[in-house]
């Protein structure tokens, strides 16, 4: 306890009061000039790593961003290439449909066959283009003509690689597709249409989600009807039911959607419910839980497992009310098989029992193949083939296998297709004529591919622009200095400090000598 | 009893007010003196005259003039003071530190280390742009000169804090010859039975000074000297001194060393108590080479990694080549090969124009959420290292300031003790004025009973 005021006492009071005050005012005055909450290390050491943290985050979206253009380029030219051949394409067919037809003649087919000719040439064009200077469909050769003339035929030049960019964290997207893709087989070939992945399950591992893609182990985080943001780590989860227990366990009603296909949350109190990854994260995403709901109620995509030969019928949702299957009808020239699938329970039972039929009927060996979740049909001899429908019987629309197997050679298709009007080949004409068909939808199909890219690209670029806004709000709520709060307090921190100045003043004006 | 008794009391009644008088003087005359301790004049009743009635006083006498200190106090605030000066330092040096590192607004090796592994993130993205090599190449360029200069900069502070502690041992010494002179002029004046308050006072505010370079245990001896120990060495003996210097543990040559102070004769090692020179000490080998070693592992595992994949490449003129030379943030450059010619800037293994896997590789290990080193990415190592730095400038302000506060309660417990109160001096003034005055009619009236008695005769 003090007993003795001196005069050094109160100078040093005097000296320390004024010194923390004017000390306060300057650090405000600072915050109101730069208007900044966190101008030193030591103000917020916490704070300063986020800073830094959301700022690193903000270039790296600003890259994925600049990356998403850049792709979407790339895309849009291949689809328009694509789109262009298969004009090209659909114009010989028409050429070849007047060639066949009865008014046609010797003279009009060596006409057509030049109009064919000078397909091929654009063809040739359109699959030759490239975007500043990269060969659109060479793979990785990006630096040559993916396709040139050698001795008589058009060969591809380029090779199978597939260009990624990076679209997101750790998210890469392919953005080209190698010219042997427009070639397509020697083989005929039936590319069906099916989807014949099984609705998830509690025990689908999370590693073969989306197509076998997996998941990103990590946080998730959601915001429920009472505005607070919860995050859950779900990196511990191995299947599906690991994931629904981690999130039924921190106070969300979470399930398999109503379709099977997948995940689905609800807040128990209610709407909005706003679920999706921290800043950085893609937990979320591959899991296709992102989303916000007025009324609590998070739906999320399709991100079932690719099917495999074991999957029993049963678990595929598209043939619900199609069991048991079945019969449908194959033809190769003029002969008919029947095949009957209706003892198939899972589908490897659907291949043995279609392809023994097949042998069995004589027919050259056709072979089912699983591409995704649909189910191919192929003729390594290279004959065309049909595939229909027996009438009332829904099985081949079912299993996606309805239309005809065709070889899909483009160049090889339009040469002969050539050679054979030159030489007013009827057969030859409309063997072409089914080529061409085949090889139109195999390019639609590939078109529809990159249709799906390009939706993508323009849900990065949202997602993306969303968390810009969601990491620049961050940064501002850590950084940034409230202007009003702060106008107040250094109102209040100048009447402190004149009123600390006025009392020094009259403290140190009173002394005893005033009154010897 | 006599006349002249009774004027010899009022005279030494008058003395005694004018020494009190003129030690009131002096208090008011130091007021403002730093480290005086304020004074005050003792007196006491002089011995009585034995009659056969009894004892009859005879007046007053100064005894002392006394500094009124406490010395436990003293030294309790010359150890907290020593610890403030310590931390002060190190708080001035993260200061430094931070300066270096870029300040929250101006986050400069941050921003660089992510334009480069955007650039790499550029190259990578169809459709492939190869002049883009160019630009991977300018920005790993920037990259290595931003951390280049950042360790040039640590170790120009480094050599400013050496010089610094080399200043101040330097002024140790001098105040360490300070004391030495003073408990020479001590012993002289003391030895006439005369207490040297306003020596004491100037060796007092030296050992404060001491203090504030480094905590020193004072040992006073019985002829009013005081002798000065530093680490348990004693470096003042009476008016011996035993100087000090700066060594540096330099086996590298690269002035990395720990340094240490020694005695200049001898060279032996003086252990430094808290204080500023203890501050810069741990400034220098604990603070600036904290932030050296964090800064080289983000350079060494950016070089390591970026090499690991870089080297795999392959280009139109050949294999890759490593990306980086060096193996510290002091030595990291960009290779010479790749700057002459950024066309061997490798963006694939394969070599193909339009594969780009190396590139994307090696945009990713800037990745936030990629696990380079203990589950960071490059970019997050260097994050981190930032929030490691923020968190010691932090705690350093933190201690700073709760040790300010001590010193500052500790100084004004013994400011009331030894500190002038003007208004108390005042009232003194009054006081001893009054008395002056008292004895002064003490001697009229002995005055006025000499005439009284001589009119009779």
């Amino acid at each position: 306890m003090i007993t003795r005021v001196t005069n050094s006492h109160i100078a040093s009071l005097i000296y320390r009061n004024n010194n923390a005050n004017l000390l306060s005012l300057t650090r405000l005055q600072e915050q109101v000039s730069s208007s900044w909450r966190v101008n030193d290390y030591a103000d917020d050491p916490q704070g300063v790593g986020l800073i830094r943290q959301y700022e690193s985050l903000l270039l790296e979206n600003g890259q994925y961003a600049r990356n998403i253009e850049r792709a979407r380029t790339m895309v849009q030219q291949t689809d328009t290439a694509l789109l262009d051949l298969v004009e090209a394409l659909r114009d010989a067919r028409e050429l070849a449909q007047r060639e066949v037809s009865g008014a046609a003649s010797a003279e009009t087919n060596r006409i057509g066959a030049t109009a064919i000719g000078a397909i091929v040439e654009q063809v040739l064009g359109i699959v030759n283009q490239s975007v500043e200077g990269n060969s659109l469909f060479g793979g990785f050769r990006t630096d040559i003509a993916s396709f040139v003339r050698v001795g008589g035929e058009i060969v591809y030049q380029g090779d199978l690689g597939v260009m990624g960019v990076q679209i997101g964290a750790h998210t890469n997207m392919p953005v080209n597709i190698p010219g042997s893709e427009l070639i397509g087989t020697s083989s005929a070939t039936l590319l069906g249409i099916g989807d014949l992945a099984p609705a998830l399950t509690a025990a689908t591992s999370l590693d073969d989600l989306a197509y076998g893609e997996g998941w990103e182990p990590g946080l998730v985080q959601w915001t429920g009807a009472d505005g607070v943001q919860m995050q859950l780590d779900l990196s511990g989860a191995g299947t599906v039911g690991d994931v629904l227990s981690l999130l039924n366990a921190a106070g969300l009603t979470a399930s398999l959607s109503a379709d099977g296909s997948g995940l689905q949350v609800a807040d128990p109190a209610g709407g909005p419910l706003s679920f999706g990854d921290p800043a950085g994260g893609g937990t979320a995403l591959s899991l296709g839980l992102v989303g916000s709901s007025a009324d609590g109620v998070v739906t999320g995509a399709d991100v079932r497992a690719a099917p495999d030969w074991t999957v029993a019928l049963a678990d595929v949702p598209s043939l619900a009310g199609q069991l048991p299957l079945g019969s449908l009808q194959v033809e190769v020239d003029g002969t008919t098989a029947t095949v009957d699938l209706s003892g198939a329970a899972t589908l490897g039972d659907v291949r043995t029992l279609f392809e023994a039929a097949v042998t069995a009927a004589g027919l050259p060996p056709l072979t089912l193949q699983l591409d995704g979740a649909a189910l191919n049909v192929s003729a390594a001899s290279g004959a065309a083939f049909t595939i229909s429908a027996l009438p009332s019987d829904g099985t081949a629309a079912a299993l996606g296998l309805l239309g005809e197997g065709h070889p899909q050679r483009l160049f090889g298709v339009l040469d002969d297709l050539q050679a054979a009007m030159q030489a007013s080949d009827l057969d030859g004409m409309r063997r072409g004529l089914g080529e061409l068909e085949a090889l139109e939808e195999h390019l639609l199909r590939l078109e529809t591919s990159l249709g799906g890219r390009e939706t993508m690209l323009d849900w990065m670029e949202g997602l993306n622009a969303e968390h810009d806004i969601s990491l620049s709000r961050n940064l501002s709520d850590i950084r940034d200095a409230d202007l009003i709060q702060l106008s107040s307090d250094l109102k209040m921190a100048e009447t402190t400090y004149q009123a600390s100045l006025m009392v020094s003043s009259q403290l140190m004006q009173m002394s005893l000598f005033d009154y010897l | 009893m006599s006349l002249n008794s009774i004027m010899r009391i009022g005279l030494s009644g008058m003395f005694s007010a004018g020494a009190s008088l003129q030690t009131t003087g002096h208090n008011i005359a130091n007021a403002s003196t730093a480290g005086y301790s304020r004074q005050r004049t003792l007196t006491g009743a002089q011995r009585g005259q034995s009659l056969t009635y009894g004892v009859l006083g005879t007046g007053t006498q100064v005894l002392d003039v006394r500094r009124m200190t406490d010395e436990f106090l003293t030294g309790r605030l010359r150890a907290q003071d020593a610890r403030l000066s310590q931390f002060d330092t190190v708080d001035l040096a993260l200061g430094d530190v931070e300066a270096i590192f870029g300040s929250v607004e101006n986050n400069h090796l941050g921003t660089v280390m992510s334009e480069f592994f955007n650039a790499w993130s550029s190259l990578a993205s169809p459709p492939v742009n190869l002049t883009l090599q160019e630009n991977v190449a300018d920005s790993a360029d920037r990259l290595a000169a931003g951390f280049r200069d950042m360790s040039a900069s640590l170790d120009e502070l480094s050599r400013d804090l050496d010089t610094r502690l080399q200043n101040g041992v330097d002024r140790l010494n001098a105040l360490l010859t300070n004391v030495a002179d003073l408990n020479r002029l001590i012993v002289m004046t003391e030895s006439s039975a005369t207490s040297a308050n306003d020596l004491r006072d100037q060796r007092s505010a030296v050992l404060d000074e001491i203090a504030q370079l480094t905590q020193a245990e004072t040992i006073e001896r019985d002829d009013g000297t005081v002798d000065v120990l530093i680490g348990g060495r004693t470096v003042v003996t009476r008016e011996h001194v035993q100087a000090l210097t700066v060594a540096r543990d330099d086996g590298d040559g690269t002035g990395a060393g720990a340094a240490r102070v020694t005695t200049v004769a001898g060279g032996y090692d003086v252990e430094l108590g808290e204080g500023s020179l203890q501050g810069l000490i741990e400034a220098r080998d604990e603070q600036v080479l904290h932030a050296r070693a964090r800064l080289d592992e983000v350079a060494a595992a950016l070089i390591e990694r970026v090499n690991a994949l870089h080297s795999q490449g392959r280009t139109a003129d050949g294999s890759g080549v490593l990306f980086f030379t060096g193996d510290s943030a002091a030595n990291i450059a960009l290779n010479p090969a790749l700057a002459d010619d950024p066309t061997r800037v490798a963006a694939s293994r394969s070599g193909l124009e339009g594969d780009t896997d190396i590139a994307l590789e090696i945009a990713a290990l800037g990745q936030s959420g990629t696990s380079v080193v203990d589950g960071r990415s490059l970019t997050e190592m260097f994050n981190s290292l930032v929030l490691d730095l923020a968190s010691r400038s932090a705690a350093s302000g933190d201690r700073l300031t709760s040790q300010t506060q001590l010193v500052e309660s500790l100084g004004t417990r013994l400011d009331s003790i030894r500190g002038v109160s003007l208004d108390e001096e005042a009232a003194n003034l009054a006081l001893f004025q009054n008395a002056y005055e008292a004895n002064a009619k003490v001697i009229a009236m002995v005055q006025d009973m000499f005439d009284t008695i001589l009119t009779m005769v």
